[in-house]
């Protein structure tokens, strides 16, 4: 990679910037002539704003001030229920995970067409483990294969009921479908990387790694995404940073991992298909043809945006079939500077079948290795790598993706973008796109380094931020404006589009992430993930939430949040 | 090595510690914050500082900040663990010419 390429996006940045406003207006012009999205696939319910339905893009809640409280705070008028936090038995033998992340509710009747929010099961990410505070790890001392068992365990996901009562509180329910998947199960490798040379020829592969956020899928399955997985075979050493793990390999994980939450004995899918990144989410939108086309991001400094489109497309007649979709397909990176999408194929792009690496050796022998590293081939065909692309989530009304940049110190990027993405002629499978910003974090705007997204069915987008716990909530540092990390609501029409309403904040040290509807919108589920954190040992606690079964130690956590209005009536919403 | 490429390095192993040791991140980041400014208004010398190794780097780096012996012995460590971590994860084996290229690249190792 040149240097002159890595400075383009922020050439483009700065470019954009300067020339927002009169982006925006374009912009907004465009929405008026573009499609309606289609969620479901041609012919089918249109899901789009029905004439004459009133907009509500005004914030159901007055805004809390920014705080650096060691606990949830929300709105006068709205509460939360802890469903499950790390420990607590999920089924028996199986202990809930370490710092939850991605979740998604699916209605218990859902499998028989409908759409309880009262009842459900609940889908919960584990990202990764803190040792110390998970089960007492003190550095210097070997780890004992009890410790490493124990860590396996904490990691990868949960399925678990969930139910709220007739006095309106939300509650974990024991069910024979309740579930830990872990670093420990075994899953499958599905697609043109399974059995490679590049995995050891392997198809059966162990466990589930830094399953950061996801996606659901039109046909009801969970897309978890591995993220972070670089560590986990890397010995304990005196200075330390591995985990320790054996019988782990690296290229086994990275993966994007499709799982059936009504099926406690499905094994999970590995889709290579879709590459190997540090995958921070899906959002799946259909093409007008039925193809699936999955936005994702890579979520490291200097990535790329990336979109699979599948080979086959979705038939909501054939569920089994479904299954197969996300084996095949075509694997894309963002090129910012052009608008265009560039197809990573091997055999079709000789610069890919040319590469080298320094030792003069071929940098992939076919498109197996360019799906293991989709990264340096991006790089290599002119992807553009932004600032830490992080969650990406669609517009129910207008079909834009929306891509939350984290932020980037490597180029005083520091606050973060919220950036808008526009299919030619709103075709999710199109292969040219504008783009400009929704939304510029900084003291100006109230919020720092957006990353998980979701929306409502109104088209407003809530967002959680994630600075670093190191600093969040210093009053020192360029983040105190905004206090511990939060989560905000957005209008995207209106006199208010972009501004951002502070809707909660979490505990110290702590990130919100995984945010999720019930389908009647008067449910939002919401992770805390890793309060404390900078706690230099057990008996130094920065954080002590949730202070709940008289432990003081901090504790991972989901939580169901009420209070919220709802949708109108007859409208439903499950982002699915 | 390039300034540049140092603070992407400590960067990433600060964002690395915080999954992996986060209970060390605050002491090691406050520690390696001082070695990248200290790298920055030294730029000219620092390849033949990192060329000496880590314990004279973080010697020289200490002295000229009139560190204490504590705050001397946090960043001796701190750099060892970079520079073991970074040594293990192959990013000290790229061009000094461009700026971090390693972190960057390839997500195989």
């Amino acid at each position: 990679m040149d240097s002159n390429h890595e400075a383009v996006w922020h050439r483009l940045l700065s470019a954009r910037v300067t020339r927002r406003g009169a982006l925006r207006g374009a912009a907004a012009a465009g929405v008026a002539t573009l499609l309606p999205l289609e969620l479901r696939r041609a012919g089918a319910s249109e899901p789009a704003r029905p004439a004459g339905t009133a907009i509500q893009n005004r914030a159901p809640f007055r805004p809390i001030r920014p705080t650096t409280r060691d606990e949830l705070v929300l709105p006068a008028g709205y509460r939360y229920d802890l469903l499950r936090a790390y420990g607590d038995d999920v089924a028996p033998g199986q202990p809930f995970g370490y710092n939850a992340d991605f979740t998604a509710f699916f209605p218990i009747d859902v499998p028989d067409g409908g759409r309880s929010s009262q009842d459900g099961l609940l889908w919960v990410n584990h990202e990764y483990v803190n040792s110390m505070l998970a089960y007492g790890y003190r550095e210097g001392r070997p780890k004992t294969p009890g410790d490493i068992a124990a860590e396996r365990m904490a990691v990868g996901g949960t399925v678990m009921r969930v139910q709220r009562g007739q006095d309106g509180r939300w509650r974990y329910a024991a069910d024979s479908r309740n579930r830990r998947i872990t670093g420990s199960t075994p899953c499958r490798l599905t697609g043109p990387v399974a059995g490679s040379p590049g995995v050891g020829g392997a198809i059966q592969v162990i466990g589930t790694v830094g399953n950061c956020s996801g996606g659901v899928t039109p046909w009801g399955t969970v897309l978890s995404c591995e993220e972070n997985v670089d560590e986990y075979g890397d010995p304990v050493t005196p200075g330390g940073f591995g985990l320790g793990w054996s019988e782990y390999t690296r290229e086994h994980h990275g993966w994007v991992v499709e799982v059936d939450p009504f099926d406690p004995s499905f094994t999970p899918l590995k889709r290579t298909a879709m590459g190997r990144l540090r995958h921070e989410n899906v959002a799946i939108r259909l093409a007008p043809n039925g193809l699936v086309v999955a936005y994702m991001g890579d979520d490291k400094r200097d990535s790329c945006v990336y979109k699979f489109i599948s080979e086959r497309a979705y038939d909501p007649g054939a569920p089994a079939a479904n299954l197969q979709v996300l084996e095949t397909g075509k694997l894309y990176a963002a090129d910012f500077g052009t608008g265009r999408w560039v197809l990573l194929d091997y055999a079709s792009e000789p610069r890919l079948r040319d590469a080298t690496r320094p030792d003069g050796s071929r940098l992939f022998g076919g498109q197996a290795d360019v799906l293991l590293d989709p990264r340096a081939a991006a790089l290599l065909l002119g992807g553009t790598p932004v600032d830490r692309p992080e969650d990406i989530e669609i517009h129910p009304l207008t079909g834009h993706a929306y891509i939350a940049l984290t932020n980037n110190n490597l180029h005083g990027n520091f606050h973060g973008q919220i950036v808008r993405l526009m299919e030619e002629a709103n075709a999710a499978d199109a292969l040219a796109f504008q783009w400009d910003f929704f939304a510029v974090g900084g003291p100006q705007s109230g919020f720092s380094s957006p990353d998980n997204l979701l929306f409502d069915p109104y088209g407003n987008l809530w967002m959680v931020t994630d600075v670093t716990s190191s600093a969040a909530g210093d009053p020192q540092s360029i983040y105190g404006f905004q206090g511990n990390n939060s989560m905000f609501f957005f209008a995207t029409e209106g006199s208010d589009a972009g501004k951002a309403v502070h809707f909660a904040s979490g505990p110290v040290d702590c990130e919100l992430t995984g945010p999720c509807w019930t389908p009647d919108g008067k449910t939002l589920f919401l992770s805390v993930q890793h309060p404390g954190e900078e706690s230099e040992s057990l008996t130094e606690l920065s954080s002590h939430w949730p202070q709940q079964d008289g432990l003081s130690i901090p504790r991972p956590a989901v939580v169901a949040i009420t209070g919220l209005p709802g949708w109108a009536p007859g409208r439903t919403f499950h982002g699915w | 090595m390039t300034v540049e490429s140092l603070e992407a390095l400590v960067d990433e192993y600060l964002r690395v510690i915080v999954r992996t040791r986060p209970w060390k991140r605050r002491r090691e980041g406050e520690s390696l914050s001082l070695l990248v400014r200290w790298a920055d208004s030294h730029s000219r010398g620092l390849a033949a500082d990192m060329e000496a190794g880590e314990n004279a780097l973080a010697d020289r780096c200490a002295t000229d900040l009139g560190l204490d012996a504590a705050a001397r012995d946090d960043l001796g460590a701190a750099v060892r663990n970079l520079n073991h971590w970074a040594g293990a994860r192959g990013y000290l084996d790229f061009d000094q010419r461009s700026s971090a290229p390693a972190l960057r690249g390839s997500t195989r190792r």
